[in-house]
């Protein structure tokens, strides 16, 4: 752990923090008459051609072109409960990296909740126009913790990054860049879960987010084609970042065992 | 802040430790307050200024910057001493005049044996994540621990350092008030040293005064910045490609930092068993001819570039990208090697090099606080 000479917004979220921990472990216990804090658990599992996702690994996709994946990231931004009132956040943003666990807890109050949502990506009230020096250094949308996501202050973060290289005759002979990444307020998408739920006290309650990487480049009959279709940073080409953010959604599921 | 690994059965035990956790954590949040108790006794916290869009400054909290600390590794950054032959300093190879690297492709050490790779400049190391341009030191304390006895560079073991400097009144006094008592050791120096590097702090280019509203890019300059920030290559043959040079990708401005501090293959070279780079550290082949991005701050000041040193002129940097490099099987996926390179027509070049003198401080390569104080 290391300390900030300059950290604006941590140290006064750690008061509320320690604070409410204090409020809630006395309730702990499963007692009516105090009632205690639930858990939320997320899960995040991406697969590549059916394996977990690896730097490295390779599969085929569905134009018979073998791609050897170099980097998969994504924001897993404004992680929020829904109730009758609105939105309880979680999270402003967690970023998911191959080789990281990605998996994140949360406290939660008991209660019914009218859903729980995600999005891909990060959220507009801190993506464009944000410096992401606010943040705390190892922050998922600091400047370190972003290493890699961020274009620049006005132009805000990359949401999904998805790149590597192909063999478009299907060899071994990964030398055909292809690179998918995409941002901007516009393709902020939404993953919902819509089933009313209860939160009882102690109780844990998990979410699984997951997709076939594979599956991010096919929608219906719409097949991007890396031979081709190979390079997006979204502004530059935003035809094909839409294509791709298309296929993306309808190949997340968001799901509670 | 609400994400808490946190299970309801386990919440019990684990708030006591966390509570203790977070009082720890909020207490060296502002290690340079005066009264610190991260503070050694006796010494003088130190707050490093952090200028307009840089991100904050991670302090480790076992090392936190104090006055007697910074002034300690000033001294021993250019002391002769610490080389086995009393002839070479820190400072040997990372020279004011060139943002604290060396102008020579790699460096010679105090035996004539030379180096393999070029010095990097020393230019706000107190942000820098992994370091040597294989990320093989994680800290800037471990950082700042090869250098001394490496039999290629200054050559002196630890002990015989440590043995040198304890023999000195001076450095004793120094040490005793730095480190209230604890012994003179490579980690103290290495401390000392970190702490003086942390001070070194460049934010006044022409392209910061003109990020704080305080001067104009000339059209030129601008046009580069643009230039700097588009997507390479001809729509044409590369989709998406804006007649950029594709900097940003790895030298973002993020945090004014100019590099992301992450790992890429340049298309320097097809094959890497001259210097295998991050792939040397972690035994990936997917790792091979990946370096370090170095940060591009007073790049002006510091050839010539590339890990090896390889390019003279910025003039040859450039070239290089617009050529594309050379394909490999774990080149960048932004270099394109495929189609025809950068394309960059010479007043695009022009531009483009403009704007990189934007980002030379000359005020941080003169700085009085940081010469030789001997």
């Amino acid at each position: 752990m290391r300390f900030s000479s300059r950290r604006p917004l941590l140290l006064p979220a750690l008061v509320p923090v320690a604070l409410m921990m204090l409020v809630l472990a006395p309730g702990c216990k499963p007692d009516p008459l105090h009632g205690g804090p639930g858990t939320l658990t997320l899960t995040a599992d991406f697969t590549f051609g059916g394996d977990s996702v690896l730097v490295g690994r390779t599969a085929t996709d569905a134009k018979g072109n073998a791609l050897r994946l170099e980097t998969f990231s994504l924001y897993l931004g404004g992680i929020e409960l829904l109730n009758g009132t609105g939105a309880i956040r979680l999270s402003e943003a967690e970023r998911w990296n191959a080789g990281d666990d990605n998996v994140w807890s949360y406290i939660i109050e008991p209660g019914t909740y009218d859903g729980f949502r995600l999005h891909l990506g990060v959220p507009a009230e801190f993506n464009t126009d944000t410096d992401p020096t606010i943040w705390p250094n190892d922050h998922p949308l600091g400047v370190n913790g972003s290493a890699g996501m961020f274009w620049s202050w006005n132009t805000g973060y990359i949401f999904s990054k998805f790149d590597g290289k192909a063999d478009t005759t299907g060899g071994t002979e990964f030398l055909h860049p292809f690179a998918y990444h995409v941002g901007g307020d516009e393709r902020l998408i939404e993953v919902r879960y819509d089933t009313p739920w209860e939160v009882n006290e102690c109780s844990n309650h998990a979410f699984s987010l997951g997709g076939e990487l594979l599956d991010f480049l096919v929608l219906g009959s719409d097949t991007i084609d890396v031979a081709q279709d190979n390079i997006t940073h979204s502004a530059d080409n935003p035809a094909l970042a839409d294509r791709y953010v298309a296929a993306q959604t309808a190949a997340v599921t968001l799901t509670k065992p | 802040m609400t994400r808490l690994a946190l299970l309801c059965p386990s919440v019990r035990l684990l708030v006591p430790g966390a509570l203790v956790l977070a009082v720890v954590w909020m207490a060296g949040c502002r290690p340079d307050d005066p009264g610190d108790d991260t503070t050694p006794p006796g010494a003088t916290a130190l707050e490093i200024d952090i200028p307009p869009f840089f991100p904050p400054m991670d302090i480790p909290p076992d090392n936190p910057t104090t006055v007697e600390g910074v002034e300690l590794g000033r001294l021993l950054f250019w002391e002769t001493g610490l080389s086995a032959d009393s002839t070479q300093s820190c400072g040997s190879c990372h020279l004011p005049a060139f943002s604290f690297a060396d102008p020579n492709p790699v460096s010679t050490g105090i035996t004539g044996a030379q180096g393999t790779r070029n010095a990097m400049a020393l230019v706000n190391m107190g942000w820098a994540q992994r370091f040597f341009w294989d990320g093989r030191a994680a800290t800037l304390e471990e950082q700042v621990l090869e250098p001394i006895p490496h039999p290629d560079e200054m050559n002196l073991p630890w002990p015989e350092a440590v043995a040198r400097l304890a023999a000195d009144p001076d450095y004793a006094d120094r040490f005793q008030v730095a480190f209230a008592g604890e012994a003179i050791s490579p980690e103290t120096v290495s401390k000392a040293i970190a702490q003086f590097l942390r001070t070194m702090v460049s934010a006044d280019s022409k392209f910061d005064r003109w990020r704080k509203g305080q001067t104009q890019l000339s059209d030129l300059e601008f046009q580069g910045y643009e230039i700097f920030n588009r997507e390479g290559g001809d729509p044409e043959v590369v989709q998406g490609g804006q007649f950029g040079a594709d900097c940003f990708h790895c030298h973002g401005e993020a945090g004014l930092q100019f590099t992301d501090y992450l790992f890429h293959n340049n298309g320097l070279d097809s094959t890497f068993g001259a210097d295998p780079g991050l792939a040397g550290m972690t035994g990936v082949a997917l790792d091979s001819g990946r370096f370090r991005t170095p940060t591009l701050r007073n790049v002006a000041l510091s050839p010539p570039y590339m890990h090896a040193g390889r390019f003279n002129t910025l003039e040859e940097v450039i070239d290089h990208y617009n050529s594309g490099g050379h394909p490999s099987a774990t080149i960048d996926p932004f270099m394109k090697y495929s189609s025809g390179g950068l394309m960059l027509q010479p007043q695009q070049k022009e531009a483009l090099l403009a704007f990189l003198h934007t980002l030379t401080d000359t005020a941080f390569a003169s700085n009085p606080a940081f010469s030789d104080p001997h």
